[in-house]
């Protein structure tokens, strides 16, 4: 069983992202998630032990660490550095206006940018929980006009990006049918789920989602997909 | 102790100190920086676990309480149980300090300790609201001793999150038992108990962070992760954020 955020010689290897980092950081230069200093739960394999986790008395399946097993099967793939691009401002929000010589009563500002098309809702996906701890209340924008089809997962090549080894490299997947909001898993390993007000419901290939649910990633990401 | 609600206090000065985690210096300057001036200092809990200086941190915390029960307040935090004793590192300490036959005395003591307190108008908590919790005084009557706790209700004052971007009582990735508690209820369990806010730990931070407006403070003043340990200063009406 391997340890997680644990030291071995002068680097330390990320909880989260699976990052290597020199001795001295106390927090992953990669992904901002806070070293795991313990060791690892007996019955939980490389969980993340900055949170206490409970050890039920009847556990719900074990979480798979997908990582070995999707580099085996990914065996020739170039490794890719994470790198939490999606975590920013949205691309639409840094709007240039040059100043008017003098103010024109009849101009209307716009208050969305000319690309959104009008009518149709935006939204945005906001961190619940996640391993990352810095990654907690901050939101990704889901653009549907930019990005049809929104991939989560832990690779770095997918829409949103989720530093968590629970989550699956390609773990789901949100589109616009209309308007209709649709979540898809991608046969992760451990699950995607949406909360129906009492518990998390697993999700087998296609669903709708209204907005305002809430969502979980494997069992450690929950998510809020919120509409403006 | 005995009493899982403690009596309210109005102080004119008060220090709130969140998980130390056996680091032992953090409580070490407390007694000696803040001690003096407070009328009132609150532990809320964690004092073991995740170091190996557990034993001496509690002992040094429980000395203050024992020269001046008035002025020392220990809750009880998750890590007070059998629940996590085992995996994080305390019982080990105790076996290896004391021998394991000495772990039993300890989880006595944490079976009996308070939960919370009203200070100023402020909810002192380890972790914060549980569902099915209305009234502030309903903490009273909950069972004591209670081992880890088992109660739902007093495991859920030890183990809860908030997140002001729910509603309501959300299941929480920490395991069966435990939520996520959103702004709308804790909104109205402030104001339906008069209160001001909630003061607790339990979330690790870089020694504070507000939520749902301020009226949510989690203080964390442990070592172990790397960032700052953070106490609160209330004097009068002024909350201080203060790192040691």
């Amino acid at each position: 069983m391997r340890l997680k955020g644990r030291s071995h010689g002068s680097t330390w290897t990320c909880s989260a992202c699976g990052a290597e980092n020199d001795e001295a950081l106390q927090v992953c230069s990669s992904c901002g998630g806070d070293r795991a200093g313990d060791l690892a739960l007996p019955q939980s394999p490389e969980s993340d032990t900055f949170e206490d986790k409970l050890l039920l008395p009847e556990p719900s399946p074990e979480p798979v660490d997908i990582e070995e097993e999707e580099k085996e099967a990914e065996r020739g793939e170039p490794e890719v550095p994470f790198q939490p691009s999606t975590i920013i401002s949205s691309p639409l929000s840094a709007i240039e206006t040059t100043p008017l010589p003098a103010p024109d009563p009849t101009f209307q500002p716009t208050p969305e940018p000319a690309s959104q098309p009008m009518g149709e809702g935006r939204y945005y996906l906001v961190f619940v929980n996640t391993p990352a701890h810095s990654l907690v209340k901050s939101k990704v924008p889901i653009e549907f006009d930019v990005f049809p089809v929104i991939t989560i997962g832990r690779s770095p090549e997918n829409v949103v990006v989720v530093p968590d080894q629970e989550v699956s490299r390609k773990h789901a997947e949100l589109t616009a049918e209309g308007s209709k909001l649709v979540l898809k898993d991608l046969k992760s390993k451990n699950g995607t789920f949406v909360y129906d007000g009492k518990k998390f419901e697993q999700v087998t290939g296609s669903v709708e989602v209204k907005p305002n649910t809430i969502l979980k990633f494997g069992t450690g990401t929950i998510v809020r997909l919120v509409s403006e | 102790m005995g009493r899982p609600l403690l009596e309210s206090r109005n102080v004119g000065r008060a220090v709130f100190v969140g998980d130390t985690h056996t680091a032992v210096d953090v409580t070490q300057t407390v007694l000696d920086k803040y001690y003096e001036d407070a009328e009132l200092v609150v532990f809320l809990g964690d004092y073991v676990d995740r170091g190996n200086t557990g034993v001496e941190n509690l002992g040094l915390i429980a000395s203050m309480f024992l020269e001046d029960p008035r002025r020392v307040i220990m809750l009880r935090g998750n890590h007070e149980s059998p629940l996590t004793n085992p995996y994080y590192g305390f019982l080990d300490e105790v076996t290896e300090k004391l021998g394991v036959a000495s772990y039993g005395g300890f989880k006595e003591f944490f079976q009996a300790m308070p939960y919370a307190v009203v200070v100023n108008d402020y909810l002192c908590v380890h972790a914060g609201i549980a569902a099915s919790l209305d009234d502030v005084s309903e903490i009273a009557a909950l069972p004591l001793p209670d081992l880890n706790p088992d109660n739902p209700v007093a495991f859920q004052l030890l183990w809860n999150d908030p997140r002001d971007m729910i509603e309501g009582f959300v299941p929480s990735v920490r395991g069966e038992g435990a939520f996520y508690y959103g702004s709308d209820v804790t909104q109205r369990f402030l104001q339906d108990n008069s209160l001001k806010g909630i003061i607790r730990g339990h979330e690790v931070v870089d020694g504070f962070r507000e939520d749902m407006d301020g009226k949510v403070i989690t203080v964390f003043s442990s070592r172990y992760h790397g960032a700052s340990a953070g106490i609160l200063v209330l004097d009068h009406e002024k909350m201080e954020q203060v790192r040691i």
